[in-house]
């Protein structure tokens, strides 16, 4: 699965933000975008010295100035069983395909319908 | 108790006494008691504390049952059977066993100690010991009595079965009793065990000292037993046993002074636990050989103690190989070997288990890291790569470098300053570098555009069918290249539309497209490049063909309707075409002129010729103006100094015929004017437009083709000034005033012409690249005659037009010339080359009036 969907996977879940000015910001994900600009809410901001701490409410956080995410990995394990489940209806329903489809494009629940599929389309051919 | 043999339970009736004894319980004695008479405190009583660990209390199997094995083997019981060393049913023989223990006890002989070898197969299980001992029970009596030994295969590994037969300290033939009968020995013993226990507790240290004398003996004769083998070398057993026996009554007799004399039963001990330790081992044969002798234990007088702890060992170990299969110990093997590759074994094994350990290790840890992996596929992982680089991927990475461009800048214009400073006049190939290079990255990035663009074109197809998930590969997977019809090009040319750049003809000046080198000249580009010009070409042949067609089509002139209609139709393809040629045009100043660049190939010369009754007269005029005034950069005008080339080439002569096709088609046929715009007006005019730039002029009068236009033009303006015949026969004449234009127009050129009519011979030109009147000369003159032909006549026509004083003075510029050819002609044999000299000459020479005959025969030798 690609990160964009993973990202959309952990909507709703606790996250935590590094920036690439060294400041982190941990709280729930509220909404994501193509761009990886984030809304957060319950967030816990800290400097980058790690000596100053903030609480806010909510946060917007623009995707360019994104370092790295961290997430529980608790939704690394749901992402990766989705993603068995996926690969297992895939084999099932085009058994006679060759691999080259790639199963497993599972990842990301319920909203994964149209970009589990585009990311289906796009490496079709593996 | 059991473990001697004793009934240790109050005997009971008959029907119970036929149990085995090991279920009953164990009589209490009260050693402690008040009752007692303290005597154990004298015992000496050491080394019991690990009795219960060795003896173990609860129920006895028969495992170390030595007694009974000797019973059976005592009283020779049908329960011995060499052929079978598992004797599962050991229960009959216990009461053998038992009875005969008593036997055993009361038999203390030390030389029953000998422990012959016996079949090593059946040590290797504990079980067996039972029936080794059996098996060695009457090896032992055998020992004493040598001639009822059955086998004497001298493995005296089997140890355990001598330490059976010495812990019963060997028994004289005695006959196995009921259990009744000992039970009843016992009740009548009970009574004196309390008193005799102490005795028998000596005894048994005695038994036990003796054991152990007999065990040193044992080794001691173990290891001279070795010693022996080692000494004689025999592989077989009858001999080895046939050799041993006489030498029992000498060794015994050995032992029995060596027994004692060597060290006190304290040094015994330490060494024979040592020596027990390998015997325990030695019960469990399949364990670990390794059980190196204890250095510590051999002081001093241990030397011997050593030897013998290690011929122990390398006995067992011989044992241990026999056991594994091998026929017979391998005495050839020496003991300091086998102890290395024992060593190396268990280093070998230690190493296993610590890099499995290691392994394991790594492998958990490198599981606990990597439970994540894999939720991005490499599929997934390549289409963000290809992404991440169709963003970087740009047609032209400057475009955005301000730098880039400046630098750039710079360097045309220093180039182009450069240019203009060194290559005034001609500027030939001055851009040629740069602009090919230029190209060539231009056309790269092109490329790459194209494939990025594919590709985001596909993804974007991919999105779009994406939008029903339902009918996704329906009809199957059809994505893939091998459907498509051709197999993936490895490069992909650029498919320059003309149209576009017919419609662009701006962008076409800006734009640098063009390689060919030869077309640029000056500091303006081409209008367009070789393969534009031939794009067009074909278009205005698609015209042409149009009309034809057309034309074949022409209906009849009462239809009205239909005539205005295909008269349009005419029209507008003939607008098309005229457009087509760029005879005028916005592109007007373009070096070439883009007509002039139309009719460099052959396909536009004839086209051109088709165009004969297409092209109005005006238009045939203003593209007749057009070919004057650009006449030097007509490619026929450019290249033709490969005319001057003796050597005949492919180039050579696909000059000539782009020549050839130069006059006939564009200006004979193409361009031919109707009558009446046929004038003398005309020719004058142009004619006069050819003179207007001299030096222009002159660089094309002295080509083949430029002159040949010249005589075209001035053939027809003399035809026309000496008036042509009407279709009544009547004279037409030409208007007055342009007789005198062309008279004045005749004598201007005429001065022109003065000067470069030698030069104008490409003979001369050639010539003057040998010696003169050599040999060679006169060899290529003969070729260069026929270049020269179209210059005689011109002369000659041109001679016609000229009066008498223009006549005279002709003839005195090319007297030289004249000569010259008649003097070779003279120098020539009679034939053609001859011929054609003097048929040269005397077309100019008939024109004055004159012959070369009158020369010829005036000089026969014409002076150099």
């Amino acid at each position: 699965m690609l990160p964009s969907s993973l990202l959309k996977a952990a909507q709703g879940k606790p996250m935590m933000v590094e920036l690439k000015n060294g400041e982190s910001f941990n709280g729930h994900l509220i909404d994501c975008d193509a761009f990886m600009n984030i809304t957060l809410r319950e967030v816990y901001q800290t400097a980058a010295d790690s000596d100053r701490f903030w609480k806010l409410k909510e946060v917007y956080i623009r995707g360019s100035t994104i370092k790295y995410l961290q997430v529980q990995p608790a939704l690394l394990d749901a992402v990766k069983e989705e993603q068995q489940k996926a690969r297992e209806a895939n084999r099932g329903s085009s058994g006679g395909q060759r691999g080259g489809r790639g199963g497993g494009r599972g990842g990301g629940p319920a909203r994964g319908g149209r970009v589990m599929t585009r990311g289906n389309r796009g490496r079709g051919r593996g | 108790m059991s473990f001697f043999g004793f009934e240790t339970s109050v005997p009971r009736d008959d029907k119970d006494s036929k149990q085995a004894y090991a279920e009953e319980d164990i009589a209490v004695y009260t050693w402690g008691d008040a009752s007692y008479d303290a005597l154990g405190s004298a015992l000496e009583e050491t080394g019991d504390d690990l009795n219960d660990e060795t003896f173990g209390g609860g129920p006895v199997g028969k495992d170390f049952d030595f007694s009974g094995a000797t019973n059976a083997a005592l009283t020779n019981q049908p329960n011995v059977q060499p052929s079978k060393p598992y004797q599962s049913d050991l229960a009959p023989k216990t009461q053998q066993n038992t009875s005969s223990t008593n036997d055993l006890w009361k038999n203390v002989d030390p030389s029953s100690a000998f422990s012959k070898q016996v079949p090593t197969e059946h040590i290797t299980n504990p079980v067996h010991q039972t029936s080794a001992a059996q098996r060695t029970a009457p090896s032992v009596f055998a020992q004493i009595n040598p001639s009822v030994n059955p086998q004497a295969d001298y493995n005296i590994t089997n140890l355990s079965s001598a330490t059976a037969a010495l812990s019963l300290d060997g028994h004289n033939e005695a006959r196995p009793r009921t259990m009744a009968e000992i039970e009843a020995e016992m009740h009548a013993a009970l009574r004196e065990q309390q008193q005799q226990q102490l005795i028998s507790q000596q005894r048994e240290r005695e038994r036990m000292q003796i054991e152990q004398q007999l065990l040193m003996q044992q080794q001691q004769r173990m290891m001279e037993e070795e010693q022996l083998r080692m000494e004689m070398e025999k592989r077989r057993l009858y001999e080895q046993q046939a050799l041993q026996d006489p030498l029992w009554a000498i060794r015994q007799a050995m032992m029995q002074e060596n027994g004692m004399s060597v060290q006190g039963p304290s040094d015994l001990r330490p060494s024979l636990s040592a020596n027990v330790s390998p015997m325990t081992q030695n019960r469990h044969p399949m364990s670990q050989i390794p059980h190196q002798p204890h250095p510590p234990h051999n002081h001093g007088a241990g030397n011997q103690q050593a030897l013998v702890n290690e011929l122990l060992l390398h006995h067992q170990r011989q044992q241990m190989l026999e056991q594994q299969g091998h026929p017979r110990p391998n005495y050839d093997i020496s003991i300091e070997s086998q102890d290395a590759m024992a060593a190396d074994a268990r280093r070998r094994m230690q190493e296993a288990e610590m890099m499995e350990a290691r392994h394991r290790r790594r492998m958990a840890k490198i599981q606990s890291m990597a439970r994540y992996n894999d939720i991005m596929t490499q599929s997934d992982k390549d289409f963000i790569t290809r992404v991440q680089v169709a963003q970087l991927v740009t047609s032209d990475p400057y475009a955005d470098d301000f730098y880039a461009q400046v630098y750039a800048s710079i360097r045309q214009q220093r180039i182009a300053s450069e240019n203009q400073v060194l290559k005034g006049a001609p500027r030939q190939g001055g851009q040629r570098g740069p602009h090919r290079r230029e190209n060539a990255i231009q056309r790269m990035q092109a490329h790459v555009e194209r494939i990025v663009s594919h590709m985001k074109s596909r993804e974007q197809s991919k999105e779009a069918s994406s939008h029903n998930p339902g009918l996704q590969n329906v009809l199957g997977k059809t994505s893939g290249r091998s459907y498509k019809a051709a197999p993936r090009q490895l490069l992909q040319v650029a498919t320059a539309s003309p149209d576009s750049r017919a419609h662009h003809p701006v962008k076409e000046h800006d734009s640098v497209k063009s390689l060919d080198s030869h077309v640029h000249h000056g500091d303006l580009p081409p209008p367009f490049s070789p393969t534009e010009g031939l794009m067009i070409i074909e278009r205005l042949f698609n015209n042409i063909l149009e009309i034809e067609q057309l034309r074949r089509n022409k209906p009849l002139a009462e239809d009205e309707a239909r005539m205005s209609t295909w008269k349009q139709s005419l029209d507008e393809l003939l607008d098309t075409i005229w457009q087509g040629l760029r005879v005028v045009g916005p592109l007007y100043e373009t070096n070439p002129h883009p007509f002039i660049a139309l009719i460099a190939p052959m396909k536009g010369k004839r086209f051109i010729g088709r165009l004969g009754r297409d092209l109005t007269d005006e238009q045939k005029l203003m593209t007749l103006g057009v070919i004057v005034n650009r006449i030097e950069q007509l490619d026929v005008i450019r290249g033709a100094a490969i005319l001057d080339s003796v050597e005949d080439s492919p180039a050579r002569r696909m000059f000539e015929r782009q020549a050839g096709a130069f006059q006939e088609n564009v200006i004979n046929q193409g361009l031919h004017l109707s009558p009446s715009a046929r004038t003398l007006k005309t020719y004058t005019a142009l004619i006069e437009l050819m003179i207007e730039n001299l030096s222009t002029f002159s660089r094309v009068v002295i080509t083949r083709p430029g002159l040949t236009l010249l005589e075209h033009f001035f053939a027809e303006a003399s035809l026309l000034k000496h008036g042509l015949q009407g279709p009544e026969g009547e004279h037409i004449a030409a208007p007055a005033e342009d007789v005198a234009k062309w008279s004045n127009l005749y004598d201007r050129v005429f001065e022109h012409l003065l000067p470069l009519w030698n030069i104008m011979f490409p003979s001369t030109r050639i010539l003057a690249a040998f010696p003169p009147n050599s040999l060679e000369a006169v060899q290529v003159s003969v070729v260069t005659d026929g270049f020269d032909l179209h210059v005689w006549r011109f002369l000659a026509g041109f001679a016609l037009e000229g009066t008498l004083e223009q006549h005279s003075r002709l003839v005195t510029q090319l007297r030289a010339k004249v000569m010259g050819t008649l003097r070779m002609a003279q120098a020539l044999e009679e034939g053609k080359a001859k011929a054609r000299k003097i048929r040269n000459v005397d077309l100019f020479l008939n024109a004055l009036g004159l012959s070369s005959t009158q020369i010829l025969e005036a000089t026969p030798q014409i002076p150099i």
